[in-house]
């Protein structure tokens, strides 16, 4: 009987110690690793393990700049004003940046960080490449992987450099300002995480370098997705990146062999006005573009394929109940004085409804009086329609939120505008973004060769450009071609700095409202004129000082890296 | 989609259906417990029976007790005592002992040999001076207690409304400082015990009857609540180790004890309101008010003749509705000889005050001890809880947003898509009301605590314990959103469905020797023990589902145009420690203990660094039993109190010491708009950091405890030094080095300092009664140093800009700044002034902000570096968010029947950042605001005034008045608020014995009533933003869900 007990409390003791051998073995209970993730001690184990670690690497170009964030960009360019009284709009629009806000430090970390997934590939890469049992088919696996990684990288740093660069590269001397840090590897420690600010010619230097590796290893290289980075993509930047090195000379032969031999050819005008709307894309123009896809995976805004930018520019539009509508925000609207820029010179504001008006409007469409690019940029209101809800809708002045639209003449921007049906829906939209393109290439040529004593060749290429936004065939002369580099270009005001310089116009007209306006205005010194050609925006007058070319980097930066000199 | 009112109704009953059928089970439970104690009981059958009478009364007002069981030892023969305290039992054995309990009272035994007639007088528990204390692994009587333990009793808890343990222990411990997080139902708090203890943060450890628990929260009955001891002290603390720096809560539940069954039944209902809220413009005042800021209201809203018929919407009226508080609790207690037992059945729901948002629970436990042998015993305690959380719908800029409109409808019934209001011209703001109500978010909660000990009593003295505890936790997450179009936005139908398990093991074994010889008490605890935790969280997400309102994910499986998403998540959590305490007392009067505790947390460290060793030690001196103080006649008691430990603080997330890939951003080679997304992995965005370690926390505490004229005065008064070294932080690190924007280190070491004190009195007059209960905690936080070869020099946070894109008036800016010789988190910006009378004069230079020169009406900026420039260069500190002295006072009188209880707590020497203020004196972006704007400067036909330029639409406030962080917007944070107040009668009890009820009482309650402050703000207590320990004191209420004043009538019946 006493047994028999015993035996019972024996049968408890051994439940209640029973957890111990289940949870503890002394150090053993103690090794333990995080099971959702993949440990950097297991992966990758084969050099197929890259690829997925290279796509995020394009998939980060979807979040900084060519995310939404292009709207702070063509606010300070002027391409465009807003009709909303937060959002750090007015502070873009009037150019009073300071280290605090959103967008710098998106400006400012997203390149970083996509920088930062570059270099671990590139770590990657080298480790495979240099182990023993590589076989020669992924040799070539891994070029390609550094070829368009080495391209990635390099157009990060572009940006940076150009957004943040102590000041604009005018002369040789301006290499020696203020670049940004360059990093080509991950830190490893805390105390090996700070870096001080390269100057701007070492960062030209290395952007240079990464493009001429990318060059030789993409070369010949033709990928079946469409959205991978080319030789040519890596070509044309490089050319690119040489003009804003003054680095003429050099750009010349590479630029020519873009135009010579990728077989890229510039578009009809026709396709040229549809190419910003989801359709026409990977044209024979676009040399690199963001490939943005509507999908709703994921939930939330970040890790989407969709764009959010036409959120910002949706257009405003009359609805069945002759109501004022938008198909997102509608934030953003064309700077009025971007209108007659173009050389449409009616200085009505108020009463755009008028008849006269839209008949002569239409008739100035036809005999091509303004610049055709006019209706590439920009919708006019109660002229153009968008097809929405199965209906052609009228399209009205812009709502201009919580401003009164009274005394602008608030024509929507087009550019990478949502027009063919309600797209709030779906939150997110395929529009992609151009990064290179053609008619880009062409102008930069024209600049290489005008640079270099071929202005006559430098103005073809201009006219090249031109005679396409008239829809005449691009390499024979027209009637519309400039006859020099000082021609009269459309512009209304004959004291716009563009109005005797068809390089510069062409430059502002052909790439109107799509990031590189900014960059122009920056490095053909062009902030103080173009200050006094703009002259307000809805949030205040406009002032200008050469300090207001370089944005401030962010608070976030400057607290943490002591070795770091903020912009004056 | 409006929710009806019916479903409302069903919801309810149903409600009821299930508590009655709990409170049943319960009581099936209970029956069957005490039948098996019956018949297990092993003194059947009476020889020879003898009639014992007696009466019992109070030993402290002499009055007699009604309702008190006496019973006798070893048998089920028991009865109550009469309304006049009197009683009559006939036991079985002459000499048997006699066991008087009554709750509230401490029990007593008394041997009727040689008795006919006895007469006990019962002393009240909170009297007691041999109250037992319950420390880490085991209980002392207070008397021998070296460290510095605060005491709350269930009876100073009863009839409150506080949801939380914390809640309930704000205004009661000294030195303890307790802040909600909000005011909506289920919220948690933010608890800093004597400062903050770390630049990390850190929260309380809870130990529910010997089992740590990672957070109590909404979950617990706080009626099951026996008592709860807080260990403020290392000394005391020491033995819980590496989670435990920031103070142990340990929480004891009841239990039965031998005697009689008593069933208790008590039940509250109350209506909370919100308070002090502000009043935005309706829409003419709207109208004018914009006008005069320079919008153009007949492009906002038309040709004058029409404004009159547009809408009138109270925005604020509409999302907030009286909420309402409930509480039943049904509880059984008993036992015989071997068994007894606790069962208590528990449901609680509350109804917030924003629209379509409320909380409940059903709880049971069941809490048992077993002596099974003479030498052997075993105590279980599993308590259930199920519950339902109805959140609020996702408010688009905040609960207390000013961006609405009122000339928008609430409900537009043109409008197709949900027939919800359309957001009109000049505002992108959302229809909250659509929000809440299209939102149909529910999570179902269960959590089970199972914990069992088998105590061995090998021979008198030497005792092996084990326990096991576990936690079992599983939500389910429903979440459906109906589509509509309010305007500005279009939400799609949207189905998710969640699940998250954690599992909780603990095992704790423990050997413990204790022997007293001549005088002298030694005793020894060895202990060994193991926690386990593992999290999993599973999500289901589908855009286009299959029907309204889908129940389960498979409704939406095999359609054509599925877009689903999924996600998991686990965590691992592992804790393997040692530990040994050794005790020694001689004559009560000197007193020692010393403790150390060795802990390995596997997943926070890595393999160099994950063990850490924390000894404690302290020492006491009673020196009233000293016999030189035989002579002091008012001092009855005074003990000294002196200890030293070292803590652990292990915060900071998990697997810091290492790196690895996780998913990255996806890219779609596909070019014909069709998604394709490619898989895409990418190494975290981290710094990896192998040598991170433990924090070590250093307390030294003095402390004294005296008692007054037979302790009608009780005082306690504990002086403490507390050094937290190591540090562990997030620091900062450059974007530019693409591995993300912070990386943990320890780095850096911090001071706390203070005294706390607690004073009561007690005392009577006639058939009055009364005490005054006064703790305070005076505390001094530095920050000694952070690590100068990482350069940090200072840590920037918080963060109060609020609005859309999380920005608002302020930008991203950071107003906390964290430097070596300042207390944590002060707040950092530019100083004031005053305001600029006039324009700038011809001639005149003033310091310009951001190139802008402030003209008549704005803020002057002083320029420190006089460099003319108003700049980061400029800014100072400017305000201490941590209170110089935290207190609570609590009053009670009774009379007769009648009881009165009062509950005072409050803060002196803090201030506030009020950037709420912003909102209500300017009209930023398409925000409505308050009619404070027309008494800033030069607003409408105002001139120069005291309060500072707003701005218009086309002449901006550009010198930030309302946007910059200054001094201007620091403002005084001391308050008093009235946190409860109660009145309860106890129905006499000759009226109750007919219906056989023992004891009933009625309360009415009264939480919040009033706060004495100069803040501006709505409410003075301001929770931590996002609970960061260096983010306090900023008020940016619009994302706030409000507080609530509380008012509840209840009754509470023993049987």
């Amino acid at each position: 009987m006493i047994m028999k007990l015993k035996l019972k409390y024996y049968a408890l003791w051994l439940i209640l110690f029973s957890p111990i051998l289940l949870i503890s073995c002394g150090d053993d209970f103690l090794d333990v690793t995080d099971p959702t993730v993949l440990s950097v001690s297991v992966f990758p184990e084969t050099v197929a393990d890259i690829e997925p670690l290279v796509v995020d690497c394009y998939g980060r170009l979807q979040e900084g700049f060519f995310g939404a964030y292009i709207r702070n960009t063509v606010l300070l360019e002027h391409s465009e004003d807003h009709g909303y009284n937060g959002a750090e709009f007015n502070e873009c629009a009037l150019n009073i940046l300071n280290p605090d806000m959103n967008f710098v430090r998106i400006y400012w970390g997203e390149p970083y960080l996509n920088i930062g997934k570059c270099n671990i590939v590139l770590d990657l890469v080298n480790t495979f490449r240099a182990s023993e049992t590589v076989t020669s088919s992924e040799l070539t696996k891994l070029d390609q992987y550094e070829g368009q990684i080495r391209f990635i990288r390099a157009l990060n740093y572009f940006y940076l450099v150009n957004f943040f660069g102590e000041a604009p590269i005018l002369t040789e001397a301006d290499k020696q300002k203020m670049g940004v840090p360059i990093w080509d590897a991950i830190p490893t420690d805390i105390e090996g995480a700070t870096k001080a600010r390269a100057t701007q010619g070492e960062v030209y230097n290395f952007i240079i370098a990464d493009l001429k590796a990318a060059e030789t290893l993409l070369d010949g290289v033709v990928f079946s997705e469409k959205p991978r980075v080319t030789e040519w993509a890596v070509k044309s930047l490089l050319g690119k990146v040489y003009i804003y090195n003054l680095q003429y000379s050099l750009a010349v032969p590479v630029l020519k062999d873009v135009i010579d031999n990728s077989g890229k050819s510039l578009v009809s005008y026709t396709t040229f006005r549809n190419m910003y709307h989801g359709q026409n894309e990977y044209n024979t123009e676009s040399i690199f573009e963001v490939n943005f896809t509507p999908d709703k995976l994921g939930g939330t805004d970040y890790q989407n394929t969709g764009n959010r930018y036409p959120r910002y520019v949706s257009v405003t539009y009359i609805d069945g109940a002759g109501k004022e509508q938008t198909n997102g925000f509608g934030n953003l609207y064309v700077h009025d004085m971007n209108i007659p820029r173009y050389g449409f010179d009616d200085t009505t504001t108020v009463n755009q409804k008028r008849p006269d008006y839209i008949a002569k409007s239409k008739l100035i469409r036809l005999d091509k009086s303004v610049d055709p690019r006019l209706y590439v940029s920009m919708y006019q209101p109660y002229v153009d329609s968008i097809y929405y809800e199965n209906v052609w809708r009228k399209i009205a002045k812009n709502r201009m939120e919580s401003y009164s639209n009274v005394h602008y003449k608030a024509w929507n921007n087009a550019k990478y505008n949502v027009i063919n049906y309600f797209w709030r829906n779906q939150q997110l939209c395929e529009i992609n973004m151009y990064v290179l393109r053609l008619a880009d290439i062409y102008l930069l040529y024209a600049e290489a060769l005008i640079k270099t004593g071929d202005a006559t060749q430098g103005l073809e290429y201009i006219n090249k450009v031109h005679r396409r936004a008239y829809d005449q065939p691009v390499h024979t002369p027209s009637s519309y071609d400039y006859t020099s580099l000082t021609a009269r270009t459309k512009t209304v005001d004959a004291t716009d700095p563009l109005a005797t310089d068809p390089l510069k116009y062409e430059r502002w007209a052909e790439l109107f409202a799509e990031g590189n306006w900014w960059l122009d205005v920056r490095r053909f010194n062009l902030g103080a004129a173009e200050t006094a050609y703009y002259k307000k925006v809805m949030g205040g007058t406009l002032e200008w000082n050469n300090d207001k070319y370089s944005m401030p980097i962010p608070t976030g930066e400057v607290n943490s890296n002591s070795l770091l000199i903020q912009n004056p | 989609m409006k929710k009806s009112k019916e479903s409302e109704h069903t919801d309810y009953r149903f409600s009821m259906l299930r508590l009655l059928f709990i409170m049943k089970l319960c009581f099936i439970i209970a029956v069957i417990n005490v039948s098996t104690i019956s018949a297990n009981n092993p003194a059947q059958g009476s020889q020879q029976q003898k009639r014992i009478t007696g009466t019992i009364t109070d030993s402290s007002t002499g009055e007699t007790l009604p309702g008190v069981n006496i019973a006798m030892k070893g048998t089920s023969v028991g009865t109550i005592s009469d309304a006049d305290g009197k009683y009559d039992l006939t036991i079985p054995d002459p000499n048997g002992t006699l066991v008087f309990t009554f709750i509230g009272y401490k029990t007593q035994e008394v041997s009727s040999a040689g008795r006919q007639v006895v007469d006990v007088a019962l002393i009240l528990e909170e009297l007691a001076l041999e109250e037992v204390v319950v420390v880490g692994y085991g209980t002392k009587t207070k008397s021998t207690v070296t460290g510095s333990i605060s005491t709350v009793s269930s009876a100073e808890l009863m009839n409150t409304s506080a949801p939380t343990v914390a809640a309930a222990l704000q205004g009661r411990v000294s030195g303890l400082y307790v802040t909600p997080a909000s005011g909506q139902p289920g919220a948690g708090t933010n608890v800093y015990l004597r400062g903050p203890i770390s630049i990390s943060g850190g929260k309380p450890l809870y130990v529910v009857d010997g089992t740590p628990i990672e957070d109590l929260s909404y979950n617990f009955n706080m009626a099951d609540i026996e008592s709860i001891n807080v260990l403020k002290d290392a000394s005391a603390a020491a033995i819980y180790g590496a989670k435990a720096a920031n103070g142990v809560i340990l929480i004891t539940t009841k239990r039965g004890s031998k005697s009689k069954a008593v069933v208790n039944f008590s039940a509250m209902y109350g209506i909370r309101n919100v308070i002090n809220m502000p009043v935005t413009f309706q829409r003419d005042d709207y109208i004018a008010a914009k006008k005069l800021f320079g919008y153009n209201v007949e492009d906002l809203f038309g040709p004058e003749s029409g404004w009159s018929s547009l809408p009138d919407t109270d925005w604020l009226d509409e999302w907030y509705d009286p909420g309402s508080e409930q509480d039943y609790t049904l509880s059984m207690s008993g036992g015989g000889d071997v068994s007894t037992f606790y069962v208590s059945a528990n449901y609680n729901k509350v109804v917030g005050n924003f629209l379509d948002n409320w909380i409940d629970r059903f709880t049971v436990r069941i809490n048992s001890d077993h002596q099974v042998t003479k030498r052997i015993k075993f105590t279980e305690s599993a308590y259930v809880v199920s519950g339902i959380e109805n959140p609020p719908g996702t408010p688009g800029n905040g609960f207390l947003t000013f961006r609405h409109d009122p000339v928008m409808l609430v409900y537009d019934e043109t409008n197709p898509a949900g027939g919800w209001g359309k957001t009109p011209k000049g505002f992108q703001g959302s229809n909250n009301v659509a929000r809440a109500l299209t939102d149909m978010t529910k999570y179902k909660n269960t959590i089970v605590y199972l914990a069992g000990s088998l105590n061995y009593e090998i021979i008198k003295g030497l005792n092996l314990n084990a326990a096991l505890g576990t936690t079992l936790a599983y939500q389910d997450g429903y979440y459906y959103q109906y589509p509509y179009d309010d305007g500005a936005f279009a939400m799609l139908e949207d189905f998710t469905d969640s699940n998250t398990k954690k599992q909780q093991y603990v095992a704790t074994y423990t050997a413990n020797y204790s022997k007293e010889f001549k005088g002298h008490a030694v005793s020894a605890l060895l202990g060994y023990e193991a926690r386990r935790s593992e999290n999993r969280y599973v999500i289901y997400r589908n855009r286009d589902s299959f029907v309204s309102e889908p129940q389960s994910s498979t409704q939406a499986a095999g359609i054509a145009n599925l877009t689903a998403d999924f996600q998991n998540t686990d965590a691992l959590d592992r804790i393997l420690s040692q530990f040994a305490r050794v005790e020694y007392g001689y004559m009560a009067k000197y007193l020692l203990t010393a403790n150390i505790r060795r802990d390995g947390y596997g997943s926070k460290f890595g393999p160099e660094n994950r063990y850490g060793i924390f000894p404690g030690v302290s020492a006491g001196w009673v020196i009233s039993k000293e016999s030189f103080m035989s002579n002091v006649k008012f001092m009855n008691m005074l003990k000294m109190r002196a200890g030293y430990g070292i803590l652990g603080n292990a915060v900071g997330q998990d697997f810091a010491f290492t790196n690895y890939y996780e998913s990255g951003v996806s890219y779609d080679w596909k070019t014909d708009g069709t998604a394709a997304r490619a898989t895409a992995l990418a190494q975290a965005s981290k710094l990896p950091n192998p040598n991170i370690q433990w924090e070590e926390v250093a307390t030294a505490n003095v402390g004294f405890d005296a008692g007054f004229w037979e302790n009608r005065v009780v005082v306690n008064v504990d002086f403490y030094s507390r050094q937290t070294k190591k540090m562990l932080y997030d620091i900062m690190i450059p974007p530019s080095a693409g591995v993300g924007t912070s990386v943990p280190a320890n780095i850096g070491q911090m001071s706390n300092k203070g005294v706390e004190f607690n004073i009561e009195y007690r005392d009577e007059a006639g058939d009055f009664n009364y005490f005054v209960a006064f703790n305070g905690g005076f505390n001094k936080n530095e920050l000694i140093s952070l690590n100068p070869e990482l350069e940090r020099l200072f840590i920037s946070s918080g963060n109060i800009g609020t609005g859309e894109s999380g920005q608002g008036f302020y930008g991203l800016v950071y107003p906390c700044r964290s430097e070596p010789g300042q207390p944590l988190g002060q707040f950092y910006g530019l100083e004031t002034a005053g305001i600029w009378a006039t324009n700038a004069a011809t001639g005149e230079t003033r310091p310009t902000y951001s190139g802008y020169t402030p003209k008549a009406g704005d803020l002057i900026y002083v320029d420190q570096n006089t460099d003319g420039k108003i700049d980061t260069k400029d800014m100072t500190y400017i305000g201490n968010p941590w209170p110089k002295f935290t207190y609570g006072i609590s009053l009670g009188a009774t009379w007769k029947n009648i009881e009165v209880r009062a509950l005072f707590n409050g803060v002196v020497g803090n201030e506030i950042y009020n950037a709420f203020e912003s909102w209500e004196y300017v009209f930023f972006s398409d925000y409505n605001t308050t009619q404070k704007i027309y008494e800033t400067s030069f607003f409408g036909d105002a001139g120069l005034t005291n309060i500072p330029r707003a701005g218009t639409l086309t002449d901006p406030d550009r010198n930030k008045n309302w946007g910059a962080v200054s001094d201007y917007h620091v403002q005084s944070g001391s308050y008093l608020r009235m946190k409860n107040l109660q009145l309860s009668y106890t129905l006499p009890a000759n009226a109750l014995n007919k219906l056989h009820i023992s004891a009933m009482k009625i309360f009415a309650s009264a939480d919040n009533l009033f706060v004495i402050t100069k803040y501006k703000g709505m409410d003075p207590e301001i929770p931590a933003q996002g609970g960061s320990i260096l983010a306090q004191g900023l008020d940016f209420t619009s994302q706030r869900y409000p507080l609530s004043r509380i008012t509840s009538l209840g009754i509470n019946v023993t049987f």
